[in-house]
């Protein structure tokens, strides 16, 4: 449904994208994850067409978002503030998106407002950021498009207006909506989507959000006997999570040429445990940095 | 009504399995009941509709619901003998083993492991098996 190929796109003289390609099928809700700064917003807004690329295309189903403005009415981005709407009021916002999207859903609408708590007569300015943000994500959804971006819908957002936020993606997702969300939220993300699209200095890895580090990365609880292998924990193939006392929580390159495993097991530890690996320790493994405090 | 444990290693859809069946067993949930359509499980729990379909294609294979077409899923009647899922019951069997040989390690006599399964039995089990005797 959703094809982007070779997209670059340079800001201010700065590489943002870099030769970014990937596939998404109708119905797939997929999580966009990466570093502040990675170019996750400079995506959303390409693929919407809002920026133009330097390079490369974005198609739906087949036609050029870029070329072929009419494309662009199948597929709609909710940004991070509805800045745009502010001076309008919920049904100002409706029937401006009314003229534009196809099949916009004014009942949905009306009823989500509502179901919310949200006046749809007041002004978009004078609501609070999780008011806004259920509000973007109700107007987003009523288009009926067949795409919906998001770019970060629970950022600083209370816990209440996260939770029916996320549950208005989940039941538009169960009706056949496509998502592609960005967001810092990966448990929720490795539990929302089916598929994961990881950025990294301006490119884009895409795994499978059941199993998400198969094949890439194994964590592991270890006790070695002795002294800790000092020069082994700091080889590119390990990267220590954290050790209490002798217990090492590791992560493991687990690709096809990687012989960590096999090293581990010939210093024949005292304990060697396999850990499930979350979505968090493949943002780790990728994206360096440290750990999240639990 | 069903929970869902982040740091569990049981992969979520395993976790559902498991929970409907909790909440059959003790009652919560009982034979002919509607339960919750795939869109609603998906929305309440925020897990992937997929992963809830799953669920539920498992339930039914297990013969724990039944679906009927655009009506939903409803709490099938319970199993009429033991021994027919043979796997399951043998699985059944190697985790009362892991659960005595775990007692044994942590110092639990048998008797109060025993205390302890009685009441789990109060809480979930039934009378007497299905139909005959057990294999």
């Amino acid at each position: 449904m959703l094809a982007v190929r070779r997209l670059s796109k340079r800001i201010d003289g700065k590489a943002v994208l870099t030769d970014v390609g990937f596939d998404l099928e109708e119905g797939r809700v997929a999580g966009l994850v990466g570093r502040n700064g990675a170019g996750k917003t400079t995506l959303l807004k390409l693929m919407s067409g809002i920026l133009d690329p330097d390079d490369g295309e974005v198609l739906f189903e087949g036609r050029s978002v870029h070329r072929e403005p009419e494309a662009k009415r199948e597929l709609v981005c909710i940004p991070d503030t509805p800045e745009a709407w502010y001076g309008y009021t919920g049904w100002g916002a409706a029937y401006m998106f009314g003229q534009v999207y196809p099949r916009f859903d004014a009942a949905y609408f009306k009823h989500t407002m509502s179901r919310f708590g949200l006046p749809i007569d007041r002004n978009i300015r004078h609501f609070s950021k999780g008011m806004r943000m259920m509000f973007s994500t109700a107007l987003g959804l009523s288009t009926r498009a067949k795409l919906v971006l998001l770019d970060e819908p629970t950022n600083g957002i209370d816990p209440i207006a996260k939770k029916q936020v996320l549950t208005l993606l989940m039941e538009a997702a169960a009706d056949g909506m496509s998502l592609i969300i960005s967001s810092h939220l990966l448990e929720e993300l490795e539990r929302m989507t089916d598929t994961i699209l990881l950025m990294r200095a301006g490119t884009i890895e895409t795994h499978a959000s059941e199993d998400v580090a198969d094949g890439v990365v194994t964590k592991l609880q270890v006790v070695f006997q002795g002294e800790a292998p000092e020069a082994w924990l700091r080889s590119s193939d390990v990267r220590v999570l954290d050790h209490i006392g002798r217990v090492y929580t590791l992560l493991l390159n687990s690709a096809p040429g990687s012989a960590a495993a096999a090293e581990l097991e010939a210093m024949k530890p005292l304990l060697m445990e396999p850990l499930p690996v979350r979505l968090e320790d493949l943002y780790v493994w990728k994206l360096g940095g440290e750990p999240y405090a639990q | 009504m069903i929970r869902i444990d982040e740091r569990s290693p049981t992969p979520i859809y395993e976790q559902i399995v498991q929970r409907f069946k909790e909440l059959i067993a003790k009652g919560a949930l009982s034979e002919g009941e509607r339960i919750p359509s795939v869109r609603e499980m998906s929305a309440t729990l925020l897990v992937n509709h997929n992963t809830v379909a799953k669920s539920y294609q498992e339930l039914e294979r297990q013969g724990i619901i039944v679906s009927q077409r655009g009506k939903g899923a409803f709490v099938a009647k319970a199993a009429e003998e033991p021994g027919m899922e043979r796997e399951r019951l043998s699985r059944l069997r190697g985790e009362l083993r892991r659960i005595a040989v775990e007692a044994h390690h942590l110092g639990v006599g048998s008797d109060q492991l025993k205390a302890w399964l009685e009441e789990e039995i109060r809480e979930y089990g039934r009378e007497r098996d299905a139909g005959g005797t057990p294999t």
